[in-house]
């Protein structure tokens, strides 16, 4: 696989990833209330009838912006594209959030025009385009040092084959186990409702005691392999 | 081998799990928490699928001798095991070895099946030398860079000797009659008994037998010139002696790693030991460092002085209690061991010399030239020998030469005339010179050197310049018979 190729496929998840982000964000409350805050203000009155086209506007710019951001290339741009999807993934989380903080401040009754799984599959799309991005710039960085190095040119591309073969196998796997989790969880959740109702303790220690836990195991176990 | 699984990929995917659970449990969204646990299962799926382990590497060359500029080719055959990642195996070759064809570095995707793979090159030496390449050298990476990349080694020894190619001079050897290069003929062994070959007709002196005496010749002078008798010289029995020193100072270095005043000046000595071992010569080289005539010292002797424990019998002895150490004793030279080989014929001795060259380099001997040749004056005295003495002649640093010169003359004395001396001098300007403008510098700085030949000439010696660059060595011969 040419570089070229590597540079054209994340072209393509970085612009799904964004277009994807940025249209279940103009379907969210928040946004709702923010384009009647800007309608009722004077640049409402300056755009007119035109602020009907505000959503398309915000998608352009939102692709656009990532796109400028691809161009660039570099890791750091990586970092930057996955932050800006997240700020547009943002308000449909608080739309299916248990304490939705944001609601509480500004007096918002979620009304949502997307459903909780619509929600998870762009997450997912998000993750997936993360987990993707950050390794192609590696793919892309060895391919250099390769080149350095003396390597072949058809060897490095047939290196790159090899890797965004696997790359896409284990994304599509981890996609695969991760929407798996989130159909078993209200059944996981059920079950555990009745054993934990006796704890006397809130469940945000709890979950924040497991969190620790999970990425002390996690750590633990990869120090015991070095 | 281990791996390290603690990389900065890993350590940020953990974070990246932790941010999406808090955050799903401080807004209570089971949405976030299961996102959050999509680069926990990555990291689980990329650390237990693993990544590739090297079973074995395999190199199909054997231990090979080669001449200058000859060609080598290698292959190399790794096999691997375990996951899915990338390998690469580097046969690392010696740096002044030029890659001609095919590969020394290999890079591969190695997939969930074992793989062997095969890779070959072919190689310029264009340096003498011994190289002995020891291990193929191979890293091993994570697919997805979770882990730290694997380094290792694998013993697969190769011994590559590269010879000195020798300039042979053999077209020149019927101009000896003609030349003025002193040639091993000049060359004689003082002691033996004279043979039946005629050599010369000179004049009478003290201790020549009557029977040697050419009376027609000397009637022949008589008669238009009051003189003398004139007597035949004939060619002793026993081998002719030639003695190479050859300079390995710092100014040997001028040009590339592989294109230099040293490497020409060593074609050069291997080129002389040649026609003179052809000859039935007694070849003896010496490798001294010009640049030494400058901190030399008092010669020493390199037997040990008797300690003073062993003189206690002598009662009238001073005590040395309150004696400090000489001064000069914090300024002494290390001096390392001369590189002497001593005179000898045949193929043996070609081998010696030939062994001892493809491991000298710049700076190789701490002698100067003055301190070599009293290394070696046990072997000078008695014989009347040919001195090649291989060096580039600089004006500034002449002295060098020009003591040398007159220890090889105290050590064989006027009796035998002057002695034999070539100074081959390789002209280091020409060999680093790359563009016309450093060509022309060269031959200001030639031109510039030209007193001191001259005063060389003066002291009987034979200048011989070479310009590698621009002639053959036999054409830098030839040029001084037509010349001289």
């Amino acid at each position: 696989m040419k570089e070229n190729a590597i540079r054209w496929l994340e072209l393509g998840v970085t612009v799904t990833a964004c277009y994807m982000a940025a249209v279940t964000m103009v379907q969210t409350t928040l946004y709702a209330r923010l384009v009647d805050i800007v309608g009722d203000s004077f640049v409402g009155a300056l755009l007119g009838e035109y602020i009907a086209y505000m959503d398309v506007a915000v998608i352009v710019l939102a692709v656009a912006g990532v796109a400028y951001l691809w161009r660039r290339g570099a890791e750091a741009n990586f970092g930057r594209i996955f932050m800006v999807n997240m700020l547009l993934f943002f308000p449909s989380v608080l739309d299916f959030s248990t304490f939705n903080w944001v609601g509480l401040i500004f007096d918002l009754t979620p009304a949502p025009q997307v459903t909780a799984h619509w929600v998870f599959a762009v997450g997912l799309i998000l993750q997936a385009a993360y987990l993707t991005l950050r390794h192609t710039v590696r793919f892309r960085e060895m391919r250099e040092e390769l080149l350095s190095r003396g390597a072949a040119a058809e060897d490095i591309d047939q290196v790159s084959g090899g890797q965004m073969g696997y790359l896409i196998m284990a994304v599509s796997a981890t996609a695969a186990l991760t929407t798996a989790i989130y159909l078993v969880a209200p059944v996981i959740s059920g079950a555990a409702e009745r054993p934990l109702e006796g704890i006397p303790v809130p469940h945000v220690v709890i979950g924040v005691v497991v969190v620790l836990l999970i990425a002390a195991a996690l750590i633990l176990y990869l120090r015991s392999r070095d | 081998m281990t791996a390290r699984l603690l990389s900065q990929d890993t350590i940020e995917l953990v974070v990246t799990a932790v941010t999406f659970l808090v955050m799903g449990m401080f807004l209570g969204n089971i949405i976030l928490i299961t996102l959050g646990l999509a680069p926990v299962i990555f990291l689980a799926l990329g650390v237990l699928v693993g990544q590739p382990t090297v079973t074995a590497v395999e190199r199909v060359g054997k231990d090979i001798k080669v001449n200058v500029d000859d060609k080598i080719s290698d292959r190399v055959t790794v096999t691997v095991g375990g996951g899915p990642g990338v390998v690469t195996v580097a046969d690392v070759l010696p740096k002044s070895f030029a890659l001609e064809e095919g590969t020394n570095f290999k890079a591969f995707w190695k997939g969930l099946k074992p793989r062997t793979v095969e890779f070959g090159y072919i190689s310029l030496c264009p340096k003498r030398g011994y190289y002995d390449i020891g291990e193929i050298s191979y890293e091993v990476r994570h697919p997805l860079v979770m882990n730290a990349n694997q380094l290792g080694t694998t013993v697969a020894k190769r011994a590559i000797v590269v010879q000195p190619q020798p300039l042979f001079v053999r077209k020149i050897k019927n101009h000896k009659s003609v030349t003025k290069i002193p040639m091993p003929l000049d060359a004689r062994f003082r002691f033996g008994i004279p043979t039946t070959d005629f050599r010369e007709i000179r004049e009478y002196q003290r201790g020549d037998h009557y029977r040697n005496i050419n009376w027609k010749a000397s009637a022949k002078r008589l008669s238009y010139k009051p003189g003398g008798f004139l007597v035949n010289e004939y060619e002793r029995e026993g081998k002719k002696v030639v003695w190479i020193f050859l300079d390995s100072a710092a100014h040997m270095g001028l040009g590339t790693t592989v294109s230099n005043t040293m490497e020409y000046a060593i074609r050069a000595t291997l080129g002389f030991t040649n026609f003179y071992l052809e000859r039935d010569c007694r070849v003896g080289l010496c490798v001294y460092d010009h640049d030494a005539f400058q901190w030399e010292g008092a010669f020493r002797s390199k037997e040990k002085a008797p300690e003073i424990g062993a003189l206690e019998g002598i009662y009238q002895m001073e005590e040395l209690g309150g004696v400090g150490p000489e001064p000069e004793a914090a300024h002494e030279r290390q001096r390392v061991q001369s590189r002497v080989i001593f005179p000898d014929t045949g193929k043996r001795q070609q081998y010696k010399i030939t062994r001892e060259l493809l491991h000298v380099e710049v700076r190789y001997s701490s002698e100067s030239l003055k301190e070599a040749i009293h290394s070696c004056r046990r072997y000078i005295v008695g014989t009347q020998p040919l001195f090649v003495v291989i060096t580039m002649i600089e004006a500034a640093k002449v002295k060098g030469i020009m003591d040398g010169v007159r220890e090889l003359h105290r050590y064989m004395g006027r009796a035998y005339g002057r002695p034999n001396i070539i100074l081959f001098n390789v002209m280091g300007y020409s060999v680093a010179a790359q563009t016309e403008e450093e060509k022309m510098a060269a031959g200001f700085l030639t031109y510039h050197n030209k007193p001191a030949y001259d005063l060389l000439r003066s002291r009987g010696c034979t200048v011989v310049n070479w310009d590698p660059v621009g002639e053959s060595f036999a054409q830098a011969l030839q040029r001084q018979k037509v010349s001289g």
